[in-house]
């Protein structure tokens, strides 16, 4: 093939259309010819990256509303009020009511349309059928009239119905054909009927804190939320979700801090058993609202750390009063609460689980002093990580993020420490058999972020940082947690902001040079360092979301929600639910899930099936926090 | 109250102008280029379609026969306006008031190229490639939308495609908007 040919074709190639119009054996064919000519053509190489960066920026370009009263010119205009027959001053109430449930619309009104069926129109309470026979009800009957002319009436009203009533089953029919409608709206279905109360039945469910209360939403939608908190309590932000445990896409245990009285709950993902854990958080005659947002306070509320396995919940707590937290573990096998003695003086904070679910990492500060110590809950030793984080003794300098690398066999602890926005050093330090004695250091400078995961650089932990150039946040770069090893610098003459690890580590995406929370979407492979621009216009709220797989990642222009195809050659799929989002989470379960919620006309949660794209609705709640998943097993 | 229904499904003439108004204007003023025009035609296309709804058969595809009527809606202004030789394009490198976006320069100044080139595509493939990349359209609603077949959906892209890639890339580099 000539690159001429080659042209005409890499439209179709591009959208992997070849199949329209041709046998499976020619496209097939043409598809090979082209990839072949592909390969040692830079000229059409060029036109096919630029189709693509085209429909990137075309995909992307902001999307623009009418004004409100092109709204109003419409709905008064003389030509409408012509086919509705509604007068002026009926029509007022137009604007009004387009969010009236249905069933408070009389179906008698002056000039209403004949019954049409559009499949996949929303789905309205049985009461608005119910109104036809006080619609069809002719004036004359009203009024008085013959027996003759009223059988008349009836007669006519009848066959009427009878019309209706077959073309509405005409119309359901075709609803239900309607495996695959063309727009948002019409994919979109309302929540359904509440479930009864008692244990939450087994199956995938989303929870969200909404009102100092805790609601479990079957992911499904086949039910509606439901509170699994007691009205008496006020959940703080902070609640967590055990890990799943093995063959179990979510968790099944929830811990939370009730605000109004200081004490840690424990509960089943089934909304059953809802446990105070008897160690009280804060001294007795303390009120709880005037410790919150001290440093104690803040402490004890990041606190809540599930174990590998559920059995175990790590809480700080200021039981004395003193402004100083202890670290206790609550077994929840027995119950019981067990307080881990310190060496050393200081409030506890930051505890975080090892892979293994035996031994907890956990910072002590005292005086301005930052002390890391690992305790193994088996048997119960002690082991100073290092005794004073801020070794190159900066004034403001402190524990940032502390984690544990992946590796069970060969445990190492990581962290970092610095200031907000001034991160000067990266530190691991290997425990356990083989062991080293002291902490090593990673990496030092002046980076405004650094971010750890434990998956990262083929699942043996790394981190991500973004160098400083001129005060502004410049480059990402990326280091595992082998010292010694020269960072892998992944971007160039960029500002990154937002940057985020996909769930595997082999991706980051982060935003570039964002302006009013709207930047360039950029998507960097760690392993090979190629930076990939992704699209333009992209908004930091809410956060580009992953699939759990990496194979996908959302993210929002404002009005648009957009699926990118990762492994996909970045391949763009604009849901056609719009709306302001305000959340993205991928369900555990299929990861072609994803539930947004809406916060604007549309405010509500959706399960959007990105294959089929199309959208069900499972709460007409807004949503302006973090969902986690659970499982009911 | 203006109402379109079925037992299962129920749209009143204002929910139908809601949930379309957005696409519908954004498509049509992509197609025509002019905000004002923009206004009309999108109004046009409502009415035209409040208008036909009740007489519309039951298995009717409400978002592709809207698009279809603002498609020939815009498609019959622009044939007027270039009948109308004297009425100018409007300059289309000043930005919306309402653009829900911000406008960072760098994506501004890609906004306004992007605009330009499509301003200067023949507006069937205008059409095809605003359906396809901007609604998400596939082959198949795109033949029904504009009224072609599904192969010369094939043709119109490829040419839609060329055709802006042209016109970028001759903006790009400093060709006259």
């Amino acid at each position: 093939m000539n690159c001429e040919q080659v042209e005409e074709l890499l439209s179709v190639y591009l959208d992997d259309s070849f199949a329209v119009g041709e046998t499976a054996e020619t496209a097939l064919e043409l598809q090979h010819d082209i990839a072949a000519h592909l390969q040692d053509c830079v000229r059409c190489s060029t036109t096919l990256a630029d189709f693509r960066r085209f429909d990137i920026l075309l995909a992307q370009m902001p999307r623009i509303s009418p004004s409100p009263a092109l709204r109003e010119k419409i709905f008064t205009s003389p030509e409408y009020f012509e086919l509705t027959g509604i007068d002026n001053y009926k029509h007022r109430s137009i604007g009004r009511d387009h969010t009236i449930p249905n069933k408070t619309l009389r179906r008698d009104t002056a000039g209403r349309p004949k019954l049409v069926a559009l499949p996949g129109g929303r789905r309205v309470s049985p009461t608005s059928s119910t109104e036809t026979p006080t619609s069809l009800q002719p004036k004359a009957q009203r009024h008085g009239g013959s027996w003759g002319l009223r059988i008349m009436q009836t007669a006519i009203a009848a066959t009427l119905l009878l019309t209706l009533g077959v073309g509405s089953l005409i119309g359901w029919k075709l609803w239900t054909q309607n495996v695959h409608p063309a727009v948002s709206s019409s994919t979109i279905t309302p929540p359904a009927a509440p479930a009864p109360g008692g244990p939450l039945s087994a199956g995938i469910y989303y929870v969200s804190l909404r009102d100092g209360s805790l609601w479990s939403t079957l992911a499904d939608g086949s039910s509606k939320a439901e509170r699994l908190t007691p009205k008496s309590v006020t959940v703080a932000d902070n609640w967590v979700v055990s890990p799943p445990l093995p063959g179990h896409s979510a968790g099944d245990k929830l811990a939370y801090i009730d605000l109004q009285h200081a004490f840690v709950h424990t509960l089943r993902s089934d909304g059953q058993s809802d446990t105070v854990v008897p160690q009280p958080l804060l001294k007795a005659g303390i009120a709880p609202s005037s410790l919150w947002d001290t440093s104690t306070g803040e402490a004890i509320l990041d606190s809540l750390a599930w174990s590998k396995d559920g059995s175990m919940l790590a809480f700080v707590a200021d039981p004395t009063g003193a402004n100083t937290t202890n670290l206790y573990i609550l077994s929840t096998d027995t119950g019981s609460v067990q307080l881990v003695p310190l060496p050393i003086k200081g409030s506890v904070s930051q505890p975080v689980w090892s892979p293994d679910g035996k031994r907890i990492a956990f910072a002590v500060s005292h005086n301005g002093v930052v002390t890391i110590l690992d305790y193994n809950t088996q048997n119960h030793g002690l082991l100073n990580i290092t005794n004073n984080v801020n070794v190159q003794g900066r004034a403001n300098d402190t524990l940032l993020n502390l984690d544990w690398s992946p590796d069970v066999n060969a445990p190492a602890i990581t962290w970092s420490v610095g200031s907000i926005g001034h991160v000067h050093s990266l530190w691991v330090r290997h425990v356990g058999n083989g062991g080293i004695a002291s902490p090593q250091e990673l990496s030092q400078g002046d980076y405004v972020q650094a971010i750890y995961s434990r998956t990262a650089r083929n699942g043996t932990g790394g981190w991500l940082f973004v160098t400083s150039y001129l005060g502004r946040a410049a480059n990402l770069v990326s280091i595992d947690l082998t010292p010694g090893t020269i960072p892998t610098i992944l971007t160039r003459g960029k500002q990154v902001n937002f940057a985020q690890w996909s769930p595997d580590g082999t991706y980051v995406d982060y935003l570039d040079s964002i302006s009013s929370g709207v930047g360039t979407l950029h998507v960097v492979n760690v392993n090979t360092a190629t930076d990939m621009l992704v699209a333009i216009g992209v908004t930091n709220e809410p956060t580009p979301a992953w699939s759990a797989d990496d194979q996908q990642l959302v993210y929002s222009t404002g009005q648009q929600s957009v699926i990118v195809d990762v492994q996909g050659n970045l391949t763009l799929h604009p849901l056609k639910i719009h709306g302001l989002a305000s959340f993205f989470s991928w369900s555990v379960s299929s990861p072609h899930q994803l539930v947004i919620a809406l916060n604007d006309e549309q405010t509500g949660v959706y399960l959007v099936d990105t294959q089929r794209n199309s959208a069900l609705q499972l709460d007409q709640q807004a949503l302006d926090s973090p969902i986690f998943w659970t499982e009911i097993p | 109250m203006a109402r379109v229904e079925t037992k299962e499904s129920t749209w009143s003439f204002d929910q139908i102008y809601d949930e379309y108004k957005t696409p519908i204007y954004n498509y049509v003023y992509h197609l025509v280029g002019d905000r004002e025009q923009a206004d009309d035609l999108t109004q046009d296309t409502f009415l035209k379609a409040f208008r036909a709804l009740p007489k519309m058969d039951a298995s009717l595809k409400l978002s592709a026969w809207l698009y279809r009527i603002a498609t020939n809606t815009a498609y019959d202004a622009l044939r007027r306006r270039k009948l109308i030789a004297w009425l100018p394009w409007q300059d289309l490198d000043h930005e919306p008031a309402d653009v829900e976006s911000a406008d960072p320069q760098e994506i501004y100044g890609t906004t306004e190229l992007v605009r330009a080139a499509l301003r200067r595509m023949p507006q069937q493939y205008r059409a095809a490639l605003l359906l396809y990349t901007q609604e998400g359209f596939s082959y198949s609603e795109i033949a029904k939308t504009l009224n072609i077949a599904e192969s010369g959906v094939k043709m119109y892209l490829s040419r839609a495609r060329q055709s802006f890639r042209e016109h970028y890339r001759s903006l790009e580099q400093g060709g006259t908007k």
